[in-house]
């Protein structure tokens, strides 16, 4: 089975519909998206209705998706208003979709979870060491894929224990050791953030046992200029040409 | 190291016993047993070979992984230069894999009867660096040469094997300092991979300096493998190759003392460049390293140890090995310098000392091919080729460059064939050929940089005059 790993959709519907071109041209016949598909965006709506359409949909809820029916101020300026503006637009069959999405869940030999599998809820960003061992830890599966920083990453504890990180190359297949556990960060689809502006994600190859990170390139400057002419602030949009 | 202990077979889980069947292949007799893992043959498949790892608690938990890596970056590799992966069982359940048994030893066999004849030392050099070059082409680093570890084909293309130390620069690195694994093998092993580190080309070429001082000599660089041998070579030199054989000849010492330098950054950055080296002693440029015939001083020796307890090798992001093969180029020029129009040639000069200058690593050969009908000249009393070295001398005198970054080499044949066979044969990285627009030649000559363009094995420059171009 293939599997299309995305996360942190943030509501860009040009580089969604591109990441699900380039997964099916993969072979992808299941998909699995790890929260966060809207905030940030101008397109929730066309966005949340082509996620419903995937084959064999695995859903997990982040933190935009779950304060999105909360009245919590969250840091970011302009991201509180963005995800109001949001509500408005939705439809209760998408409501439904994001409040009944899991926090965590695990699936033959693979954790999916938006964070962490460690304190889902705490929405910690995934980068010391003691954090990965928490997550590590918080699940029996081999490998545990997860979103929110929006860099793609695999993080992995080798047989002698020592954990270790390596930066994903493009397209070129990491093959899963039985000698390893791995954390792997897909990236965002929607919002990167590694100076990269091309959208990411994984396919995951269960027959193979390979993870293969992908960047696509999409048309960043339509789902900017949607962003600004739906009165959100503006930098969000300038996010999507840097890649920042 | 636990070999000792694991000598006596233990019946363990995932054993394999000759008579078994893998899949199509069939278990033979056990030909080897190493530390990490055990060969076996396949039945009537005199061209295969098997490997298991040796699994359960009298064996290193870490040969599984040295076979996993094995099997990963096998499965990535190609060319003639390493052995075909055939077949491999399921990493979890039957861990093994059937590759091709290539048989021939001529390395392994010099290093035993070293010291070797210089004709000799300089073609297995050779033959050694391209099956590297070749690793280092497809962003593998061996971590673990040595004579026994290069076996050679019926053809004489070097075959390296044995990729449990490996490391490829496009996978998560599996193996594990904390894990207590042996780091390579002592008397080849690079300083930088005593203080683990995994990701640096350059190790492959200390241990290539490493054969070869033991091919010139017939002794270790740094003398029986102990801790003593490790630890000297953090700190110093080794014992200059002409201490042991006078006779040696200068040009050789600095190539091996240049590979064996304790700092990366001061050897070569690509096996290729040993091997032009190699090929032509003329371009090697020989400095007091070079003709040193005395072992280092004890002030020198002093201050050696004093540096090594500070020295760090850190882990920088080194760039993939395939990247340090471009940052020094070796260009080919071809030169057809009796057909050549003199704005043509001074062309060929600037597009070649552009390279140089924003290249400063790139090394230089000019090629010129004899056509058959070229080579017999009645009436002439030098020889043509030598004639041809002459006028490319000439060509090249207002470059100025250094003689180590220039070589000259006259080849018969057909000209486009030659000029890509060369490039084929010497790993070139860039290719100058002038275009040829003079009417009454273009049908013989014109078409060389077309057909070197369409076959070449790299990128070709085409250098043209504007006055060629309007004819």
């Amino acid at each position: 089975m293939r599997q299309a790993i995305l996360s942190d959709i943030h509501s860009n519907l040009e580089a969604l519909q591109a990441c699900v071109a380039h997964a099916r041209e993969q072979g992808a016949t299941h998909f699995a998206c790890l929260g966060d598909c809207v905030g940030y965006g101008a397109d929730p709506v066309p966005t949340l209705d082509l996620l419903r359409s995937l084959p064999h949909l695995l859903m997990i809820r982040g933190n935009h998706d779950a304060a999105l029916f909360l009245d919590e101020v969250i840091d970011v300026p302009g991201i509180r208003e963005a995800l109001d503006w949001t509500c408005t637009q939705l439809a209760p069959v998408h409501c439904d979709l994001l409040e009944n999405a899991p926090l965590v869940r695990t699936l033959d030999e693979a954790t999916y979870a938006h964070a962490s599998a460690h304190e889902p809820e705490a929405w910690d960003y995934l980068r010391r060491p003691e954090q990965i061992r928490d997550c590590l830890a918080a699940t029996a599966a081999r490998v545990t894929f997860i979103g929110h920083v929006h860099v793609p990453m695999v993080f992995y504890v080798t047989a002698g224990d020592t954990l270790r990180e390596y930066s994903p190359e493009s397209g070129v297949p990491i093959p899963l050791s039985p000698l390893c556990r791995y954390v792997i960060n897909v990236g965002s689809v929607g919002q990167p953030r590694d100076g990269n502006n091309a959208a990411a994600y994984a396919v995951y190859d269960t027959d193979a046992a390979e993870v293969t990170i992908y960047r696509v390139a999409y048309d960043y400057v339509s789902a900017a200029e949607k962003i600004l002419n739906a009165g959100l602030s503006t930098r969000f949009a300038e996010r999507l040409l840097e890649g920042r | 190291m636990a070999t000792a202990r694991g000598k006596r077979a233990v019946r363990v889980p995932g054993a394999i016993r000759p008579g078994v069947t893998l899949g199509r292949y069939r278990v033979g007799k056990l030909l080897h047993e190493g530390g990490m893992a055990r060969l076996y043959a396949v039945e009537d498949r005199a061209a295969l070979i098997l490997k298991v790892p040796k699994l359960g608690v009298d064996h290193p938990a870490s040969s599984l992984v040295a076979f996993e890596n094995e099997l990963r970056i096998l499965e990535r590799l190609r060319g003639p230069h390493v052995p075909r992966l055939v077949a491999s069982g399921d990493l979890r359940a039957r861990p093994y894999l059937i590759m091709e048994r290539i048989e021939g030893e001529a390395l392994a066999q010099a290093a035993q009867r070293a010291p070797v004849e210089l004709d000799g030392l300089r073609d297995l050099g050779v033959r050694l660096c391209r099956a590297v070059q070749a690793l280092h082409h497809q962003n593998v680093i061996h971590l673990d040469l040595k004579p026994s570890n290069v076996r050679n084909r019926a053809g004489g293309e070097m075959v390296l094997i044995d990729f449990g130390m490996a490391h490829h620069a496009q996978l998560p690195d599996l193996h594990d300092a904390a894990f207590g694994e042996e780091e390579g093998t002592t008397p080849y092993i690079a300083p930088e991979q005593l203080h683990h580190v995994r990701s640096d080309s350059r190790s492959d070429i200390y241990a290539i300096g490493a054969i070869l001082y033991q091919l010139a000599t017939g002794h270790y660089p740094f003398g029986r493998p102990n801790l003593l041998s490790l630890a000297k070579r953090l700190a110093m030199p080794p014992l200059p190759p002409r201490c042991h054989r006078p006779e040696l000849p200068a040009w050789l010492q600095e190539i091996i003392l240049r590979c064996l330098e304790t700092r990366p950054e001061r050897r070569f950055a690509t096996a290729k460049e040993i091997a032009h080296l190699l090929a032509h002693p003329e371009a090697v440029h020989v400095g007091a390293r070079g003709h040193r015939t005395r072992p280092p001083g004890w002030w020198q020796r002093l201050r050696g140890w004093q540096r090594s307890v500070f020295q760090k090798f850190d882990e920088q992001p080194a760039p993939r090995p395939y990247e340090r093969l471009t940052t020094s180029p070796h260009v080919l020029v071809a030169l057809d310098l009796g057909h050549c129009s003199e704005a043509l040639g001074e062309a060929l000069r600037r597009a070649v000392r552009r390279l140089a200058r924003s290249e400063p690593h790139s090394y230089f050969t000019c090629l010129s091919v004899l056509p058959p009908q070229d080579r017999a000249q009645p009436g002439k009393t030098t020889a043509p080729d030598v004639v041809r070295q002459a006028v490319m001398r000439n060509w090249a005198q207002p470059l100025k460059l250094a003689s180590p970054r220039l070589v000259f080499q006259v080849l018969p044949g057909d000209p486009a064939r030659a000029i890509v066979d060369y490039a084929r044969q010497h790993q070139v990285d860039l290719i100058v050929v002038g275009a040829y627009a003079s009417s009454a030649l273009r049908q013989h000559l014109g078409s060389v940089s077309a057909a070197v363009a369409a076959h070449a094995p790299c990128s070709v420059t085409v250098v043209r005059t504007r006055r060629d171009i309007r004819k």
